[in-house]
């Protein structure tokens, strides 16, 4: 295995429960993510990609193996040092937005800005510029139930976007919209794949959406099954 | 993150939860306040009873016969008490170099009649020193002097009351009142002195020469003595001069009671000391019942808050960064809460001095510090428990909760 890849599971296993009622969500997960690559995680419910997801997005430890991110060894980081990673090197988009919903859309951009310490007025010139770029000019004050669900999933991507992450994790994000507007995000999704060099890690149960992805990998019962590269 | 940011997302959360934080702060306004209030009060109250004691004179000694203090070795008995004569008082006036005055007083009642009015009066029986030691002097007419003392002249002045209840708009001057079935001819009426503490009418007094008293009673023991020291600083030394030349002409036994202005003040202070935190404490258990109330609404707030949290920290907030925002959000409420409770008690300060306006209030300052620092504690303690569990929410579940 290389050293430079972004990153790099080494027999990571995931057990949870203690004592006699023990699950693995995942077990021996060997993977290696180089920066700019577009990758579906594929696999039913219940497979363990949520579980590799939350691994990959340091919201979890591996209970075995290692985790490097960036050339860091982060499978026995504290959680104060977790939280840090989350803030600077990982964006999330989820398939429920997971926006706050009594704050403007412009605010929820903010949100990651606000924990890197960065001042107010910085933090709003930035914020405005990414909601811009989203497409979301007219917008910026509105409230999530304000806003479609198309709408909803670009302010979550310009949170997701906005200290310039080393990882953009998607989980099904287009599951909660209709199919067109589903579209509109994917390319946007392709797009910064493609022209911003974003790295982007995707969950999807969806074949048609996981196509569009240069790299596809297949999970089952807590194991990787299959892993394509197109 | 530094403080404003933690301060912005509070005033965020207060705002969008108004009528909650409002209730929310009831039990700590209402604990303040009162806290605030009943302090004020029994602090007017002491200031009141401090003017009433003042008001009567200044470095005041009350000599009285008996022994009132036994310090342990049960009661003396009125044996050994020997009566207190106007020959201590002349004793005094000659060797108490700290006293400046010294007043006989001896007490009685009597009929007082004049026409065909009578009313049943207190007759204090005293000399010209009197109106140097007490605080009292004549509102027209003259006092008596030292000549109409050691005459036992039947000369009276007679107080506010007793002029109007006798003589009406009648000028009450020269004319001979009935004392006990005696005639006496009034040559003054005293100023307007009012109630002393709602008891004692000063104004309802009639005062004679002691020697005169002494005869209409038959008796040639007084009621005490009253003293003026020379100055605050000497009322100590006064205290060890009378006890020095009294005991001397007691057979050495220390057969009186002396107490002085400062001394009655100091009891008077524990005694209110003690109310004053007894009252406190009794409002200070609404604080207490205001702190369960925050971390009660704090608890429900984290648990409706779960989703918020979980993206909280999915962002990057740590755990510090939750269990800081939570708890500055419990503080600001109980710090607001508090702010109130000092406004409500200024106002119902305000309120009860226009009610009761010769015992205004006093808010002390130490009070209002005290309670707004109480208050800031209680936020900050009842806070802590639920934003230890924010803290300590796993975001995965957190951001699953619906």
């Amino acid at each position: 295995m290389s050293n430079d890849a972004l990153i790099c599971l080494e027999n990571v296993s995931k057990v949870y429960g203690s004592g006699t009622v023990q699950v693995d969500a995942i077990s021996e997960i060997n993977l290696e993510i180089s920066s700019g690559e577009f990758v579906a995680i594929l696999g039913p419910s219940g497979s363990g990609k949520s579980t590799l997801m939350n691994i990959i997005g340091c919201l979890d430890r591996p209970s075995e193996g290692s985790y490097m991110l960036d050339g860091e060894d982060i499978s026995h980081l504290s959680d104060e040092r977790l939280a840090r990673i989350r803030n600077k090197k990982i964006g999330f988009v989820f398939q429920m937005f997971n926006l706050l919903s009594k704050h403007t859309a412009l605010f929820n951009v903010q949100l990651p800005l606000v924990y890197s310490g960065i001042g107010p007025d910085e933090r709003r010139e930035k914020s405005v510029r990414m909601l811009k770029k989203m497409g979301l000019e007219g917008r910026m004050h509105h409230r999530p139930n304000e806003l479609s669900g198309g709408e909803c999933q670009r302010v979550a991507i310009a949170r997701a976007l906005i200290n310039e992450p080393s990882i953009l994790l998607a989980d099904e994000p287009t599951g909660n919209l209709d199919t067109k507007t589903g579209v509109e995000i994917l390319s946007l999704f392709k797009r910064l794949n493609s022209e911003e060099g974003v790295t982007l890690i995707m969950i999807t149960h969806n074949p048609e959406i996981a196509e569009e992805a240069g790299r596809k990998i297949f999970i089952r019962d807590g194991r990787i099954v299959e892993d394509i590269v197109k | 993150m530094n403080l404003i940011e933690f301060l912005r997302i509070a005033v965020s959360s207060i705002m969008e939860n108004r009528i909650r934080a409002f209730l929310t702060m009831l039990g700590i306004m209402i604990g303040v306040g009162s806290v605030i209030l009943l302090v004020s009060m029994t602090a007017g109250f002491r200031e009141y009873l401090v003017k009433q004691f003042m008001g009567i004179g200044t470095n005041l000694i009350i000599i009285s016969p008996g022994k009132t203090e036994t310090q342990g070795m049960g009661h003396p008995g009125f044996e050994g008490v020997q009566k207190m004569t106007i020959g201590d008082t002349d004793a005094l006036r000659r060797h108490a170099t700290a006293l400046e005055s010294v007043s006989s007083i001896t007490v009685g009642t009597a009929d007082v009649r004049y026409t065909n009015r009578e009313r049943k009066v207190m007759i204090v029986g005293t000399d010209k020193e009197f109106t140097e030691v007490i605080n009292i002097g004549v509102d027209t007419g003259r006092y008596f002097t030292r000549d109409d003392v050691d005459a036992s002249r039947r000369v009276c002045t007679i107080g506010y009351t007793v002029k109007n209840e006798l003589f009406g708009s009648r000028n009450p001057l020269g004319e001979i009142i009935k004392v006990g079935g005696s005639g006496f001819r009034v040559i003054g009426i005293m100023e307007k002195k009012g109630t002393f503490m709602g008891t004692d009418d000063f104004d309802d007094v009639v005062y004679i020469p002691v020697s005169s008293s002494m005869g209409l009673f038959n008796t040639d023991k007084l009621f005490g003595i009253r003293a003026k020291a020379r100055s605050a600083a000497m009322v100590s030394l006064a205290n060890v001069q009378i006890i020095k030349i009294l005991k001397k002409r007691h057979n050495n036994k220390e057969d009186f009671t002396i107490l002085t202005q400062g001394g009655l003040l100091s009891s008077l202070d524990s005694i209110l000391d003690t109310l004053s935190s007894v009252l406190a404490g009794i409002a200070a258990i609404s604080l207490l019942v205001g702190g369960i109330g925050i971390m009660n609404i704090m608890l429900v707030t984290v648990r409706e808050r779960t989703k918020e949290i979980g993206i909280r920290k999915a962002v990057g907030a740590t755990r510090r960064d939750i269990l800081v925002q939570f708890i500055v959000e419990s503080t600001m409420l109980s710090l607001i809460g508090g702010g109130i409770g000092i406004l409500i008690a200024f106002i119902g300060g305000l309120i009860i001095a226009w009610f009761i306006p010769h015992i205004p209030p006093v808010v002390t300052p130490w009070a209002v510090v005290l309670a707004t620092a109480f208050s800031a504690g209680v936020g900050i303690f009842f806070g802590v428990y639920p934003a230890y569990r924010a803290a300590q929410q796993d975001p995965i579940a957190a951001l699953r909760y619906e």
